[in-house]
């Protein structure tokens, strides 16, 4: 069989079952002694050992085995907090790594660290309760015929079968019984260290059943069931090289419509406006479709944070609850993609400065396991994700002293900053608050780099803290990066784009309405004093000649209002941003990307919070 | 024996004729409307829209340091590929194409009677009585020297 195109499916469904085998074992942590998760947990390498052997996959296939074997152990001793220590649940991790690493490149003939696996055997073997050995039976089970909630019933049995052993098979399989391809009949085989008599306890509460016969099956498969008829296809796993492509066809149409769509003003041509109307509406809704499938849940993600802040955790010496929501909350990919790294490092961080050491916890009177928190949600057009610990929180004036220290800021600054602006200071590039450089987070990457990755997006960063509270950080993330909503403003004869989403209002004024507040241009607006700043500065567009109106456009920057001076509106577009990552622009700030408009111009969309 | 050749696009800059090889070029074009982009090297004359990408282009005459006369009918943009980068040449006019033979190219021209800064040259192609300026598109185009530029224009 030529496996090299089954190769991606097989490695990106295995790293589904790592990802489910680490979070289970983060759950048996939490409750040793829940002996479904540890039948979870088996049934996933079980799965994983299936995969692999179908690929013709021998070492993974041998080594999940092994891990099978060892969580079997497990299995029939008798579980409690004596028997997964933590040492030995780190252990089990150790093993999912190595399984990691294999999964990542299964054709490699690198030998295995097989050493905690042995050591792993020798410790259960010890504790192997002798008393109870496992045996397998084979439960028949006949519904009657009246039962209407077949369904309903043989669930009903299976669950409770699992509560007391572990179903190795079924028949008709699972995924059949699930969708009720079954007449009145199953089959199921368990592995289960109660008897006969216990068993037919466990489920003889259960109404409607006909019959049940329980037989010793210690040697015995399940007959193999027929292969079942091929079901039609639900769906495909397609590229996301594919999807990009796909992506910039509909931005190439939305353009090329919009162009069409001046034509047909331009030349007032009805008949083609009404064909135009229905493109239009298509497009739309092609673009939607494109979006949607773009979309990725942030489970992704999220579902990859609670080993690493486990293991951080417990190199730190430090304990951590850690907490995720709104996992289904879903996210185009690319801003999934591009968030992952800052994310790492927020949490990192949370874990290295925010958390403090149980003890110094208990002394100041919290909670000695410490809370992160990671939440995203979805707002009305953008998505949050906040992250929040209740550590020490970040004090400004340390932030401010540092700030000095590294010369980031004069002496005179320091006296002018407020906190958030002194706040603001992490992200300046060279600033880090650690004392000291250590592994976790001093890796080179450092808050400026966070907060410029999340704002190549088109997104924000915000920090709420309250020494010894405790910090939140607030990201706000567009709901895609490829199409934006934007204010084409106007300077003289040159177009420039605002992201709608930095826009909080605009004003009209008289140049009259401009007042000097400490050699700072300002204006009164509902009572509230609003520094501005003058775009044609920024962008050195030519001073032609001095209109007495004028448009302000208030958008927040850290945290501030700040209003933008410049001539007109010209409208509200959609439009597809395209980068500007060329060598030649590469130390030009100020612009998210160019766009080009219906009539072919290209517009810069002003990134605000590189430009000023 | 056939002697190897090479095939060049020929264009002017102010009074002195330049070459650039075929394989780097993918067209030409008349000047569309370009975006001016605020801050960006003062040589940088903008952006274009073409078929749907954003190129940037360069005004080779400044990039060269040599005078810009005001553009006519003529002006052209070389769109040329270096690196994998698609960046766009501003030029006075754009003349022709021709072959000439690989052992008509001196590669360390050592004296030119040109106004270029010899580190941006590629060698001298002789042809007749004719001088014409092979240009190492990479140096132009390359950041080091980007980076120079703009701390000379900063002093």
């Amino acid at each position: 069989m030529d496996t090299n195109q089954y190769k991606e499916v097989f490695m990106s469904e295995a790293r589904e079952h790592l990802e489910l085998l680490n979070q289970y074992l983060l759950e048996l942590e939490q409750d040793p002694s829940n002996k479904e998760i540890l039948n979870q947990i088996f049934r996933s390498a079980h799965t994983l050992k299936g995969m692999s052997a179908t690929m013709g996959y021998e070492k993974i296939a041998t080594f999940a085995h092994e891990i099978e074997n060892v969580l079997d152990k497990f299995r029939n001793a008798k579980l409690s907090d004596a028997t997964l220590t933590p040492e030995r649940i780190d252990l089990l991790f150790e093993l999912m790594d190595t399984l990691e690493r294999l999964i990542g490149n299964p054709d490699s003939s690198e030998s295995i660290d097989l050493s905690g696996l042995e050591e792993l055997k020798s410790l259960t073997e010890i504790e192997e309760d002798e008393n109870k050995k496992t045996k397998t039976f084979k439960i028949k089970v006949k519904l009657s015929k009246e039962c209407v909630l077949k369904l309903a019933r043989a669930l009903v049995v299976i669950r409770e079968l699992e509560k007391i052993g572990f179903i190795t098979e079924t028949k008709p399989n699972r995924e059949e019984i699930e969708n009720e391809n079954f007449d009145l009949d199953f089959e199921v085989l368990l592995k289960t260290e109660k008897d006969e008599e216990e068993i037919k306890n466990a489920i003889g509460f259960v109404p409607d059943l006909e019959r049940i016969e329980i037989e010793n099956a210690e040697l015995e498969r399940l007959e193999k069931p027929k292969k079942p008829a091929l079901k039609s296809i639900q769906s495909v796993r397609v590229s996301v090289d594919r999807l990009d492509t796909l992506m910039d066809f509909v931005g190439e149409l939305v353009i090329n419509k919009i162009r069409l769509a001046q034509l047909a003003r331009k030349y007032e041509l009805s008949e083609l406006k009404e064909t135009l109307d229905s493109v239009d509406r298509i497009t739309t809704e092609l673009q939607d479709e494109v979006m949607q499938m773009r979309l990725v849940p942030v489970e992704h993600i999220f579902n990859r944070f609670p080993r690493m802040v486990r293991d951080l955790a417990r190199e730190k010496g430090k304990e951590i609850n850690f907490i995720t929501e709104g996992k289904e909350i879903e996210l185009d990919r690319t801003i999934l993609d591009q968030i992952s790294e800052p994310l790492v490092h927020l949490l990192r961080n949370c874990i290295d400065h925010g958390i403090e050491k149980p003890e110094e916890r208990e002394k100041i009177g919290k909670a000695r396991v410490g809370t992160i928190k990671l939440i995203a949600q979805r707002q009305e057009n953008h998505t949050t994700i906040i992250i929040e610990d209740d550590g020490r929180g970040i004090d400004p004036e340390v932030i401010k002293k540092k700030g000095l220290e590294k010369g980031i800021i004069s002496q005179e600054d320091a006296y002018k900053l407020n906190d958030e602006e002194s706040m603001d200071l992490i992200f300046v590039s060279g600033f880090s608050t650690a004392e000291k450089v250590t592994e976790t987070s001093g890796r080179g990457v450092g808050m400026d780099a966070v907060k410029a990755s999340i704002g190549s997006l088109g997104g924000s960063i915000k920090i709420d803290s309250k020494v010894g509270v405790g910090t939140k950080i607030t990201l706000q993330l567009p709901l895609t990066v490829a199409i934006i909503q934007c204010l084409l403003v106007a300077l003289d004869n040159e177009t420039y784009a605002i992201p709608i989403s930095k826009v909080i209002r605009t004003i009209k004024i008289k140049r009259s309405e401009i007042k000097t507040i400490q050699g700072k241009e300002v204006i009164n607006y509902r009572d509230k004093i609003i520094p501005l700043v003058y775009l044609r500065k920024i962008l050195k567009v030519p001073k032609k000649r001095e209109i007495d109106k004028c448009v302000v456009v208030l958008v927040e920057k850290s945290g501030k209002e700040v209003g933008l001076v410049l001539d007109a509106i010209i409208s509200q577009e959609e439009v597809v941003i395209k980068n500007l990552d060329y060598k030649l622009l590469k130390n030009t700030k100020g612009f998210a990307g160019a766009t080009i408009l219906g009539d072919g111009k290209v517009v810069l969309i002003l990134d605000l919070i590189s430009l000023f | 024996m056939q002697e190897e050749e090479l095939q060049l696009v020929i264009f002017r800059l102010k009074n002195e004729e330049f070459g650039v090889n075929i394989h780097q070029t993918q067209e030409i074009i008349k000047k569309p409307e370009i975006t001016r982009v605020p801050n960006a090297p003062s040589f940088v004359e903008g952006v274009i829209n073409l078929r749907g990408r954003i190129i940037v282009v360069i005004d080779l005459n400044k990039r060269l340091g040599l005078e810009v006369e005001g553009r006519d009918e003529n002006s052209r943009i070389i769109i040329v590929e270096v690196d994998s980068e698609v960046v766009g040449m501003l030029v006075d006019a754009v003349t022709e194409v021709l072959r000439i033979p690989k052992s008509n190219i001196e590669t360390a021209p050592s004296l030119v009677a040109s106004q270029i800064n010899i580190e941006y040259l590629q060698g001298v192609g002789k042809l007749k009585d004719r001088l014409l300026i092979l240009l190492d598109l990479n140096k132009i185009l390359s950041e080091e020297e980007i980076k120079q530029l703009k701390q000379a224009e900063m002093l």
